[in-house]
């Protein structure tokens, strides 16, 4: 009973929100491990359980029951509060995220901004684990991850003001009731590109997945964390690979709306958006199936030289036609 | 030493032709050093041309979009504006209602004090002022 927040006989919509994020992320390490076993004509995890479903629970079981260690040098504090950050914030910004027409946990009006105030902290947790670790593996890594997740945020925010500018709302089902009329992918489909590979960036997957390049810095900023620690590093992992699926689907591919506005209920609604969100996620493993990783340089090139001054282009682009059509939303 | 190289490389020129390491007539072909690959999928000005249609359609449905909602917001404020004049008849309704109950009441409460009068103004003034407290039902 005292598991649940407001002390209620039934778990609060807050409490089913966060079991069930946790509950899709355990399920996200299987399904990657899958996509990519089949793409390189492998089996994949298939012993535990019916078809390897319960995989994931077993992988977690194992971290939990194992030791935490903890180096002797490490600042024992920050080193063991930064995971506890990190999984918070992951999971904090699920508050604003619609799962059907009025089923947000908290339908505030500036969704988006709160959002991205979240995500732009989610950098501390990262920067205070490899520093608190007293290790070089994990400070290279963690200083690269900063970097890599502060530039790359510049490009991810340009995107969202010019979809905030066109649909003229910072709230996340204003912006999705918007798109009865037309998913955003379609107007704006060369942004698009670069907003998948923003998010790519933006949550340390391949091919930008340089503060974990196994080859040189075995596992970036938690090279040191083992046990609960770590999994928590996991689940955060995942669970913003999770959030930026839907935040895609959100932006670009009508939420929860079905194709031609079709008629549904809240139950399919929330399908649906899983279904998209799976499409995105299912693109995440692909990249990293497919592509291998680029250099540091490469990576800050692609952001500053490239991405950014598209982005701009694309701002200025698209207000100069709300403009000059005198269609600004009122 | 010198003079001896000299000598025979005097003798050397005179024995055979000036001759030059020079490519054969008409040159030698083009050494080919990139690979061999088809060219897949369609070319950049097609997809150039793809995109960019696509994203024209885009853009005209997204006007015809913002068009239809700013018609609807139009709708609301209009309608909310046509609306108040009801509204208001039916709070003056409501509080005369309660005027009149919150009279009676005063009445009933305050009938063994001797020149009271109900409903006297607490203001020195004959203007209209309206109640700003009301009395509602216990539950």
């Amino acid at each position: 009973m005292a598991l649940w927040s407001k002390g209620d006989k039934e778990p609060s919509l807050e409490d089913q929100g966060v079991g069930g994020r946790v509950g899709s992320i355990a399920f996200m390490t299987l399904a990657e491990r899958k996509v990519m076993a089949s793409m390189q004509r492998r089996i994949g995890p298939n012993v535990v359980g019916f078809y390897g479903i319960l995989q994931p629970f077993a992988d977690g079981l194992k971290l939990l029951l194992k030791e935490a260690v903890i180096p002797s040098h490490a600042n024992k504090v920050i080193f063991l509060i930064s995971p506890f950050i990190t999984l918070s914030l992951a999971l904090m910004g699920w508050a604003v995220i619609p799962f059907a027409k009025g089923t947000a946990l908290a339908d505030i009006s500036l969704g988006v901004l709160f959002l991205m105030a979240i995500s732009s902290l989610g950098v501390y947790g990262v920067l205070l684990a490899g520093w608190s670790a007293n290790s070089k593996y994990a400070f290279l890594g963690s200083l690269r991850s900063s970097a890599q997740l502060v530039s790359y945020e510049l490009p991810l925010a340009m995107v969202i003001l010019i979809i905030v500018s066109i649909t003229g709302s910072l709230s996340f089902l204003q912006i999705v009731e918007f798109q009865q009329g037309v998913w955003l992918i379609i107007p704006l489909l060369p942004l698009s590109l670069v907003w998948f590979i923003v998010i790519l960036a933006e949550t340390n997957r391949a091919p930008f997945d340089l503060p974990e390049a196994e080859q040189e810095l075995v596992a970036g900023f938690m090279v040191e964390h083992s046990a609960l620690p770590f999994a928590f590093f996991y689940l955060a992992e995942y669970g913003s690979i999770l959030l930026m699926s839907t935040l895609t689907t959100l932006l670009f591919l009508g939420g929860y709306l079905l194709p031609f506005g079709l008629p549904s209920t809240p139950l399919l609604e929330s399908l649906i958006l899983g279904l998209k969100s799976s499409a995105i996620f299912f693109f995440f493993v692909w990249v990293r199936a497919t592509l291998p990783r680029v250099r540091f340089d490469q990576l800050m090139v692609i952001c500053w030289t490239t991405l950014l001054p598209i982005g701009f282009a694309f701002f200025i682009f698209t207000l100069s036609i709300l403009v000059a059509f005198e269609i600004t939303p009122s | 030493m010198l003079l001896y190289f000299n000598s025979y490389n005097k003798f050397m020129m005179a024995s055979t032709p000036k001759t030059q390491d020079l490519p054969r007539p008409g040159g030698f072909p083009s050494i080919q050093y990139k690979r061999n690959l088809p060219r897949r999928g369609p070319s950049g000005l097609t997809l150039l041309t793809g995109i960019t249609a696509i994203s024209a359609l885009g853009f005209y449905w997204m006007t015809q979009t913002i068009l239809e909602s700013r018609e609807l917001k139009r709708e609301k404020n209009w309608s909310r504006i046509h609306l108040i004049p009801m509204l208001q008849a039916e709070f003056d309704r409501d509080t005369y209602r309660r005027t009149q109950a919150s009279l009676q009441r005063e009445a009933e409460i305050m009938k063994d004090v001797p020149d009271w009068k109900v409903g006297e103004s607490v203001y020195n003034s004959k203007r209209y002022v309206p109640p700003s407290v009301f009395v509602l039902p216990e539950k």
